[in-house]
């Protein structure tokens, strides 16, 4: 104890860096937080106060008029509604794919072992985004095209989700395997009963990674869906508030605090879910260097 | 054993294994094969598709739009991986610098979220600050009398606000894996340097960034060939104003493949991300000496 404050003492920083090294931090803190902020303060603004241009550090009269006009005007309840059954849907099937696939991939030598790895290992080297035509094609194939089901299907199956639900599976002592075995359990209660509730913490660092993929969703939903009615959130939401022209929005003229509140909607559920999400990505990307 | 036992035995591990399986045979290697076979068609929507040799691939090459964005995809793509890679090292290195936890916290905090934001909430936030007619940016030059500047409209902008925006985004999550690996560097290192009469800077040179590089060869393997995947923050940003400076590859790709049906010509393209991507990745691994 005495040790490790001596080691502090000699190695203090001196007050000048301090406050330097605290002046650019505070630059780069601010850097995020003001346009998050002004973007926050407009969507509380009134429809007249949102046209008036300056950084918004409060508004002059509190309104959920933005609000208002995006859910009743704009009807943006369906392509959020489209976004939470994508989300809820993908991730599930996500989940228990994988770690159906990764538990696989936990037992001894058994026949064709080898090749399962394979088919498993190989679409690493194969990004998603090199075949894209041809997954349109697929997709068109099975009737998948401006089906939300497209965008749900995209990404099931994931090398790295697989690899690091094995790795958690394997964490797991043998002997509690062992134990239940001598008991009579079948191959999906050992998976049900000892497997699964042993590995929350690699089942949420792969379902918050997809989730999160799954609710910012644009690249596919581009690709696959055409009609405004199966918009996803981040879709519809380009279209009001980047290019204000579109079948989408018909014509109307959207006031700035309803685009504003665009963007809120769309980070809303991320805001939720921000403290298991840093808990879990951080680890997941570790794994993930390690694997690569 | 008898054969019935061993099927017994064997059948459920298939069946777990099976929906990844399937999930790959479906939406990789049957894409991928699909595509390679069509690069080398000319496709027909209604009648039979024909072969028509490498005609696809020599139309890339000759084609000029095809190599303005191969060039503004290596262009956005090595500026945004030297920032990407060199910007989070100095903010993990001023953060590893604060004592106080509660602020080292709040930081990292506000400075990672921006990672979970959509691309399109991101242009929304952006808007507001940088947009000729709403950004606050622009509002206050014109305040203090000077000329406002279309950042996000402007041949001249396009590429830097691209990078800007995706450095934005990643710094804090980036710096935090930084900061990771700076926890687990010895501190009698440090010490022993304090002794021999090392600055902060010169401890920071040759003990703290030596012993990132590892961390360092990770992020440029894995980030090298994201920029052929750039898609989300070229199309929420482009507009008339700066498409012909940010469209990358993969916006090309979807412009001509999916909205104009030419899908030998793009497939033919994919295929050459795909050789792209494969021989960058084993070019870099090797010019890194990295090895698992």
């Amino acid at each position: 104890m005495i040790k490790k404050k001596q080691r502090l003492r000699i190695n203090e920083p001196s007050t000048g860096f301090k406050i330097f090294n605290f002046f650019i931090l505070l630059i780069i803190t601010l850097t995020m937080l003001i346009p998050l902020w002004n973007v926050t303060v407009y969507s509380f603004t009134t429809d007249l106060e949102s046209y008036e241009h300056t950084l918004k550090l409060w508004p002059k009269q509190f309104s959920f008029a933005g609000y208002k006009t995006l859910f009743e005007s704009v009807k943006i309840w369906l392509p959020f509604i489209n976004n939470v059954y994508i989300t809820v849907i993908g991730t599930i099937l996500h989940v228990m794919v994988n770690a159906l696939a990764g538990f696989v991939l936990t037992r001894k030598r058994f026949p064709g072992k080898g090749f399962i790895v394979l088919i498993f290992l190989i679409p690493m080297m194969i990004p998603g985004e090199s075949i894209i035509i041809p997954r349109y094609l697929v997709m068109k194939q099975l009737g998948l095209i401006n089906s939300l089901w497209s965008v749900i299907v995209n990404n099931i199956a994931n090398t790295f989700a697989i690899f690091l639900m094995r790795n958690y599976f394997m964490s797991i002592p043998i002997s509690l395997e062992e134990s239940a075995k001598i008991d009579g359990a079948s191959l999906f209660t050992l998976f049900k009963k000892i497997y699964l509730p042993l590995s929350t913490a690699g089942l949420a660092t792969i379902s918050l990674i997809e989730m999160v993929g799954k609710w910012n969703t644009l690249f596919s939903a581009v690709l696959y869906i055409n009609i405004p009615e199966r918009y996803t959130l981040q879709q519809a939401l380009k279209v009001l508030i980047v290019n204000t022209e579109s079948p989408f929005t018909s014509g109307l003229s959207i006031p700035n605090n309803a685009q504003a509140a665009g963007v809120i909607v769309a980070l809303v559920p991320i805001l939720l879910f921000y403290p298991y999400i840093q808990k879990y990505f951080i680890k997941g990307i570790y794994l993930g260097s390690i694997k690569e | 054993m008898t054969t019935n036992y061993k099927i017994r035995k064997l059948f459920p591990i298939y069946l777990m294994a099976f929906p990844a399986f399937i999930w790959f045979i479906i939406f990789v290697y049957y894409p991928a094969i699909l595509g390679f076979i069509v690069s080398f068609q000319k496709f027909h929507l209604i009648s039979k598709n024909e072969f028509i040799g490498f005609e696809n691939y020599i139309k890339v090459f000759n084609t000029p739009n095809f190599w303005n964005v191969l060039i503004n995809t290596f262009v956005i793509g090595i500026f945004t991986l030297a920032l990407n890679v060199a910007c989070p090292i100095i903010v993990a290195l001023l953060l590893n610098e604060i004592t106080r936890n509660l602020l080292k916290r709040f930081v990292q905090t506000s400075i990672f979220i921006a990672h979970l934001f959509s691309w399109v909430a991101i242009a929304g936030i952006w808007i507001y600050v940088l947009a000729l007619d709403k950004g606050f940016l622009n509002i206050f030059l014109e305040h203090i009398g000077l000329h406002p500047i279309p950042f996000m409209s402007s041949m001249k902008f396009g590429k830097p606000l691209v990078i800007f925006l995706i450095v934005w985004k990643e710094v804090g999550y980036l710096s935090i894996l930084y900061l990771a690996s700076i926890t687990t560097i010895n501190p009698e290192l440090y010490e022993a340097a304090v002794i021999d009469g090392a600055s902060r800077f010169k401890q920071a040179l040759s003990i703290t960034i030596p012993s990132l590089v590892p961390t360092i060869k990770v992020l440029i393997i894995l980030g090298i060939t994201e920029m052929f995947k750039l898609f989300d923050p070229i199309w929420v940003l482009r507009n008339p104003g700066n498409s012909q400076t940010i469209d990358t590859v993969m916006i090309y790709v979807k412009l001509y493949g999916i909205d104009r049906f030419q899908f030998g010509y793009t497939s033919a393209i994919s295929v050459l991300i795909f050789l792209a991507i494969l021989i960058i990745t084993i070019a870099t691994k090797q010019g890194l000496k990295y090895r698992i």
